[in-house]
């Protein structure tokens, strides 16, 4: 009988237990990072998009792989399409070619209204003035954020 | 092909790893040339002789009428021609059955039979075709290739279709031959590869083809091959002959596709010959397997090579005087930005056209390394005020629209970070979404020529060749509404919309000008003031409001007004206001700019469509040359092309 009486105070602290952290709203994970001050924001061409870049770390490498932090966010305060594609390039137009690797982009979901997305395996493999693009496909339609870089 | 890619393909050829088809010819030489075949497009053998599709033949001597579009057989040892007069609207290919019945695809939508004596003709395929590209008999059936349709239809000798196959695999189905087990070969312009189609156990064409090959310009790759020709074996199994058309070449492969050789160095300026190929459209091969013939319809020429087991000797590379630019197709121009395609590289170049000579200040796309390559680049245009570059990548299936930034208070320089990219459309959504709204049944636009309304900065017009119509679209291309062309329209290539409202499109194949004054409904000009069009290529209006139609066929320009009077202005030949096949033209602030392709060059004429420069990339004339019309007698008169002579 005290078994008893003990199994069933038991689980109704654990049912409470359960029902106390069904109703209690899920905390969302902090974002990966803050947005720094040295960020370098852009919009797009026909400014769907605002955009920022920033590498990951504290400068770009000279001439080594590294990972380049983007936060991105619509103009008109939309989300940005699940199906939307996003690639990451940089090019040297004046030497006519690009990049020697392919940076994979990662969309690591949005927070206070920006898409935040990591390009791994960004390489500006020699000096001089390299132009960064962000591209976002929405609908069959892709606009570009472009930025200068200039590599000592 | 550029130079450096030619003698890298060579060494690479060099290299190749020897491949299962063994018994097929290594090299050819060169045996003949017909010249002054206008527009030679499509080839094929019958018995000792040739024949020879022409959308249209040269005048006699002294008469003022051009005649139909027209095939013409030449015996390969004499060279005897006799015309085979046809009812034909635009011919792109040509097959001779056992019996000798000569099967002609007609891009005006038939196919054309002429019986043996070629008293009796038959059409077949209306309805049923689009824009046939090319033709072989199969049996006593018919193979077509639709490039409007992007599939192979069997037909028989009724036109009744049997069967369709390669739809949704093939872009843009071109030449295409049957081999002795009765699978077929068809070369693809726009994926770049041959399909085969083997022959099932029941002995219908499979609907699922191979491909075979892939772009580039090494051994074994393609740049848009226009036409496969057969070469049975026996035991030994076949060979593949293929016109390379962009990579000017030719190359036969193994049944299997891998490489055996290629020959026929790329002519480095127009009309150079003698064994040196231009632009390759189609290719046949006698009954026993000697002798080649290879159409060439930029040069007006077939070539006929005799095949050989060796391999070619490398080429010396020579010739008095190199192009400097491949310019071809479109122009476009808005106040002080020129864009120009060059065919070879499909790099769009932007010039600053306040200057003479415009000054090259930047390049979209071309060779290299970079991502934005285009593939077919079949449309160019400047937006009005914002000076937005808008390309239409037919390859690719997107239209794209590139920001220009440069400072125009300083003296125009070279920097290629003047084009950004600023989107990039893609048409196969476009069109979903024309469907959705209504407009079915629409096919993916080819886009042709790019237009802005003067009167509606919210809307651009695209020239649509494979619905035949021009649709104005807001500017991301969310929406749209068709305007189509009338049903006589076949390949619309160029639209001018003038500064007060008036619209005109070229159609070369229609052999028409479309032209509406503000109102809905379209004026069809089949001359102006009274000098008939035989293939007008190009349209503008010039800034006295005449109308100014290039025309490829006659090497020369019409300017004039309808209903009222008309001057022709040029002739053939490559020095100063002389053409060979002019297209694209466009207004610019001093004047309006001819695309002469033969040539490789633009040319410019001020007010009364007087002519004042000749321009490709570093080279101008401002000055007529000697031997040009109007100015001082030549010299050298060689240096002129003359009508009816021979390469």
């Amino acid at each position: 009988m005290i078994a008893r009486a003990f199994l069933l105070a038991l689980s109704l602290v654990v049912c409470s237990a359960c029902g106390d952290e069904a109703s209690r709203p899920v905390a969302a994970p902090p974002a990966p990072w803050q947005t720094s001050a040295k960020a370098v924001l852009a919009n797009s061409a026909d400014g769907t998009y605002a955009a920022s870049w920033e590498p990951e770390g504290t400068a770009l490498p000279d001439a080594e792989p590294f990972n380049m932090r983007f936060a991105v966010r619509r103009a008109d305060g939309r989300a940005i399409s699940a199906a939307a594609r996003m690639s990451v390039d940089a090019e040297m137009p004046h030497h006519g070619h690009g990049m020697n690797l392919v940076p994979t982009v990662t969309r690591l979901g949005a927070w206070n209204g920006d898409e935040l997305l990591v390009a791994s395996g960004m390489l500006l493999h020699m000096p001089g003035r390299w132009v960064l693009s962000l591209d976002i496909e929405e609908d069959g339609v892709l606009e570009r954020t472009q930025w200068f870089i200039d590599v000592e | 092909m550029t130079l450096i890619t030619q003698i890298l393909a060579t060494l690479l050829h060099a290299c190749a790893v020897p491949s299962a088809g063994g018994d097929c010819p290594k090299g050819a030489d060169h045996f003949q040339t017909r010249g002054d075949i206008r527009g030679a497009c499509a080839v094929t053998f019958d018995g000792d002789a040739f024949i020879v599709c022409s959308p249209e033949a040269l005048p006699p001597q002294g008469a003022a009428e051009w005649s139909a579009p027209q095939l013409s057989r030449w015996t390969v040892k004499d060279g005897i021609c006799n015309q085979i007069v046809a009812p034909l609207g635009f011919a792109s290919g040509v097959d001779v059955s056992g019996d000798g019945t000569i099967a002609v695809a007609d891009r005006a939508g038939v196919v054309l039979l002429i019986e043996p004596g070629g008293a009796t003709r038959t059409r077949i395929g209306i309805g049923v075709l689009e824009a046939p590209s090319g033709v072989a008999w199969h049996g006593s059936n018919l193979v077509v290739s639709d490039s409007g349709l992007g599939a192979v239809l069997l037909l028989d000798r009724t036109g009744r279709e049997l069967q369709r196959v390669g739809v949704g695999a093939l872009r843009d189905p071109q030449g295409l031959d049957v081999a002795a087990d009765g699978s077929l070969y068809v070369a693809d312009r726009l994926a770049n590869c041959l399909w085969h189609f083997p022959v099932t156990e029941n002995g219908r064409l499979a609907d699922t083809p191979r491909a075979i090959g892939e772009r580039g310009t090494n051994p074994g790759q393609f740049n848009c091959p226009c036409d496969v020709a057969l070469i049975e074996r026996g035991a030994a199994g076949r060979c593949l002959v293929v016109a390379d058309e962009m990579n000017h070449r030719v190359q036969v492969l193994g049944e299997d596709g891998a490489f055996v050789s290629f020959f026929g160095m790329h002519a480095l300026f127009p009309r150079q010959g003698d064994g040196r190929i231009h632009y390759p459209r189609s290719v046949a091969v006698d009954a026993a397997g000697t002798m080649l013939a290879v159409a060439e319809p930029f040069e007006d020429r077939v070539q006929l090579f005799t095949l050989k087991p060796e391999e070619n000797p490398p080429d010396a590379v020579g010739g008095y005087e190199f192009i400097t630019s491949h310019f071809g197709s479109d122009v476009a121009c808005a106040e002080d930005l020129l864009v120009l395609v060059d065919t070879e590289s499909q790099g769009v170049a932007l010039l600053d056209a306040r200057t003479t000579p415009p000054i090259h200040m930047a390049i979209i796309g071309g060779l290299g390394a970079m991502s934005l390559r285009f593939t077919e680049v079949s449309a160019i245009a400047v937006e009005p005020k914002t000076a937005r570059i808008w390309v239409a990548d037919r390859g690719r299936g997107k239209l794209e629209v590139f920001d220009t930034v440069w400072d125009r208070s300083k003296p125009p320089v070279l920097d290629m970070f003047i084009p950004r990219l600023a989107r990039s459309m893609d048409l196969a959504r476009f069109t979903a979404r024309m469907k959705a709204a209504g407009f079915a049944p629409l096919r993916v636009p080819a886009i042709t020529d790019i237009a802005f309304d003067p009167n509606d900065a919210s809307k651009v017009l695209l020239l649509d060749a494979a619905n035949r119509a021009i649709i104005a679209a807001d500017m991301r291309l969310q929406a749209g509404v068709l305007d189509r062309l009338p049903d006589s329209a076949r390949m619309p290539e160029e639209l001018a919309i003038a500064a007060d409202g008036r619209t005109a499109v070229a159609d070369p194949v229609a052999q028409r000008i479309y032209l509406r004054d503000g109102g809905a409904s379209w004026t069809e000009l089949e001359e102006l003031g009274g000098i008939p069009f035989v293939r007008p290529a190009g349209v503008a209006f010039g800034a006295d409001g005449s109308l100014v139609v290039s025309d490829a066929a006659r090497d020369a320009c019409i300017v004039g007004a309808p209903g009222v009077s008309a001057r022709l202005v040029g002739e053939r030949g490559e020095l100063d206001e002389q053409f060979f096949e002019p297209r694209a033209i466009c207004a610019t602030p001093k004047g309006l700019i001819v695309v002469d392709r033969g040539n490789h060059r633009f040319q410019r004429f001020g007010d009364g469509f007087a002519w004042n420069l000749t321009g490709s990339m570093g080279r101008y004339y401002d000055q007529k040359r000697k031997g040009s019309p109007g100015a001082a007698p030549a010299s050298t008169p060689q240096s002129r092309i003359e009508k009816g002579g021979e390469s």
